[in-house]
């Protein structure tokens, strides 16, 4: 299941198609952590896989790149994407949500290639803001790369972490935010909007960048960026769809939480190209 | 959240706050060199809790153990500054020349003052003491120049000894960084020292604790600061992630603990933190007392990278108890009686200074000084404790509930532990430390009627 291939020998459309092929078994496993007794958040795991698999193909270079789920309950996407880049030696899925294993609704240190417990949202932010801090002082390239959603962006904490981070000219922090218009209780639009979110982020200091959060090579150029020298942080505005890759639930907000049986997981899996 | 005004308190080395009452006279350059034979005997039966069991002559040496004989010296010292001093609370506040009118009559209004914490507070007027007249005491004073040595000639505060020690330890550890979030950060000496290991993050207390945790993770040993309130409870659920559940290496060092910020008011004061740190496992807590344990507490955060929260007050100055060796003792007893005596167990800055004070008022009590406070170490020190005596007083600057005699109660409950405590108080007036603290309940009358509650003596 798990691609052994050497990261950094991966580069141009030999990359993307990789990266592509990563994605597609994530989704799938996601979607048999959907099928769990459990269930599980799958409209924001599916939204985020990209993002994620994209920021550990950065870490896998072993600069000292680490990466931040900060949106914790797409737990189900980190763990599926921890696995398909190797990380995470065995299959998540069967174990989802079980006593005795680590694969929670909400992720900790307790999983391979997991630092921080997040979930409780905000968290993430400063978590990965730190860790550039401590990249910076020895002197190393490796990024802070905190992933949060946009439903996220209501909590204080994260701002407070980008007003610091800018003070502090953490040139080598980057905030993804995973922009699916989704949050628990509806649309973010409906509940509490974010109008202006890249001008918010530049009004911060930050260097701001929209993208599709589903094309892995504008996401993979992105986060290949040496940030050494930088002095602003970079924030990445990455546009997704909730739900995505299985069109029974793409951009409805009801996907948050779903639970399903093991027929109609078979179904949507093998849709998933 | 903290109004700038408080940083105008943050006194430079060289220049320790004036304490008033039992700690003034604290200065060791003031201090004779008091030996237990000096000690003139306070007069019994000036106070109705005082008997003639109690006023003991000074402990024998079987009384006496190694530390708490070098301990001896400090209130005998203490004492003999004020051989006239008769015992008893009236007389006591009485005895500070420095302190400001408000307190010492309020005592002189109140002679026969019952016991309990509610009626105290029913019955105290305004405090008058204002802040006008004690920032006019404290002038802002600039930056001090990093000791280069370990000559330290003053007892520090809490704070500048945790600022001064971690300056010093940091030279031969490049590890560690030290963060703070606005309340601390002006004239730092380890700013000075080492700018690149320094960050003033601003007045964000959750994303400084969080990020602790990013840098613990990057392999650094960060320590970081703001006020109690806010570091136990604006930043409680980092705190709980970070230090509990990650059991990362960061040091939280929170001044301002309990009600040391005096007139700056409700939202300043702490009296919860113990409560919250108590309940996240694996955190260190620790509440030194004075200069000397403040510098081994952080010593020790340094040393064992493990998560720890250091409690300490405002500008007070104290002198440590002394101990043997320099690992802080689980107890350190400054004084051991015979097993029925009532025990005192100090709490804090504060917490001591009041079991202090009562020691010397009731000689023949035992006084129990603990520095750490988390579970683990209390139920070690509770082991200890309960080998010498079965009941106690905790005095500590907190409130009754999660605090530390709730703790040592459930270790002991073969033991009698009784508390004087903020018990719960809403600290809602003006007026200096002491002033607050007596609102509250916690002030020498009140030790000392718990003493004699303790006791079973009928109390006033």
């Amino acid at each position: 299941m798990t691609t052994a291939v050497l990261e950094e020998t991966l580069v141009g459309d030999d990359l993307v198609a990789t990266l592509t092929e990563r994605a597609v078994l994530a989704r799938r496993l996601v979607v048999d952590m959907a099928a769990s007794p459990r269930g599980c958040h799958l409209g924001g795991s599916l939204s985020v896989l990209d993002i994620l698999i994209a920021a550990l193909h950065r870490a896998a270079g072993d600069d000292g790149t680490e990466v931040v789920l900060s949106k914790g309950h797409a737990a189900a996407g980190l763990y599926a994407a921890l696995h398909v880049s190797g990380i995470l030696p065995e299959n998540p899925a069967p174990l989802y949500g079980l006593a005795g294993h680590p694969y929670t609704g909400h992720p900790g240190p307790k999983v391979p290639g997991v630092r921080f417990p997040t979930g409780s949202l905000g968290h993430g932010v400063p978590y990965a803001a730190g860790w550039a801090l401590s990249q910076r002082i020895g002197g190393g390239n490796g990024l802070g790369i905190a992933v949060a959603g946009d439903g996220e962006l209501q909590e204080g904490l994260v701002w407070e972490t980008c007003q610091v981070a800018a003070a502090q000219q953490l040139g080598n922090f980057v905030l993804v935010v995973d922009r699916n218009g989704g949050q628990n209780d509806g649309m973010v639009a409906d509940i509490s909007p974010l109008p202006r979110l890249a001008e918010r982020f530049a009004a911060f200091g930050f260097d701001v960048t929209e993208v599709d959060g589903h094309d892995l090579g504008a996401l993979t150029d992105l986060l290949a960026e040496d940030r050494s020298a930088a002095r602003r942080p970079l924030a990445v505005i990455a546009d997704t769809v909730k739900g995505k890759g299985v069109r029974a639930v793409e951009g409805k907000p009801g996907c948050h939480y779903v639970t399903i049986d093991e027929a109609r997981a078979a179904k949507w899996k093998r849709a998933i190209r | 959240m903290s109004l700038t005004d408080e940083r105008a308190g943050v006194l430079p080395a060289g220049v320790p706050e004036t304490v008033s009452g039992d700690a003034a006279g604290a200065l060791p350059g003031e201090r004779p060199k008091g030996v237990a034979g000096e000690r003139p005997e306070l007069r019994a039966g000036t106070r109705p809790v005082a008997s003639a069991t109690e006023t003991r002559p000074v402990a024998s040496a079987g009384e006496t153990r190694p530390v708490a004989s070098a301990a001896e010296t400090r209130p005998v010292a203490s004492a003999a500054e004020r051989p006239e001093a008769p015992a008893g609370p009236a007389s006591l506040t009485a005895e500070r020349p420095e302190a400001p009118a408000g307190p010492a009559s309020l005592t002189a209004e109140r002679p026969e003052a019952p016991a309990g914490p509610a009626s105290l507070t029913a019955e105290r007027p305004e405090a008058p003491a204002g802040p006008a007249s004690l920032t006019a005491e404290r002038p802002e004073a600039p930056a001090r120049p990093a000791p280069l040595t370990d000559e330290r000639p003053v007892t520090l505060s809490g704070r500048d000894a945790y600022r001064d020690e971690l300056t010093r330890l940091a030279a031969s550890d490049d590890t560690i960084v030290c963060l703070e979030a606005d309340l601390g950060g002006k004239g730092h000496p380890f700013q000075a020292a080492h700018p690149e290991r320094f960050f003033n993050l601003g007045i964000a207390e959750g994303a400084m604790v969080d990020m602790a945790a990013g840098l613990a993770a990057g392999g650094l040993k960060p320590f970081v600061s703001t006020f109690a309130p806010f570091a136990a409870l604006r930043a409680a659920e980092s705190l709980k992630l970070t230090l509990g559940y990650l059991a990362a290496g960061v040091t939280v060092v929170a001044p301002y603990a309990g009600v040391s910020g005096a007139w700056f008011g409700t939202t300043h004061h702490c009296l919860e933190d113990l409560a919250i740190l108590r309940s996240v496992p694996g955190v260190t807590i620790a509440a030194p007392y004075g200069d000397a344990e403040m510098r081994a507490v952080v010593r020790e955060a340094v040393r064992s990278g493990r998560p720890h929260y250091i409690r300490t007050g405002r500008n007070a100055t104290y002198e440590s108890l002394p101990v043997l060796g320099d690992e802080l003792p689980l107890v350190n007893w400054e004084f051991s009686a015979a097993p029925d005596a009532v025990c005192l167990v100090s709490v804090g800055e504060e917490g001591t200074r009041l079991a202090l004070a009562a020691r010397r008022a009731v000689p023949g009590t035992a006084h129990a000084h603990l520095v750490h406070l988390d579970h683990e170490h209390l139920t070690g020190a509770a082991a200890e404790l309960a080998r010498h005596h079965s009941r106690f007083v905790v005095v500590e600057e907190h409130r009754g509930q999660g605090g530390v005699a709730e703790a040592l109660a459930l270790l002991l409950p073969a033991c009698q532990v009784t508390s004087v405590s903020a018990d719960r108080s809403w600290p809602s007036q003006g007026g200096d430390h002491e002033e607050v603290m007596a609102a509250l309940g916690l002030d020498l009358p009140a030790v000392l009627d718990a003493l004699g509650r303790a006791a079973g003596r009928p109390t006033n």
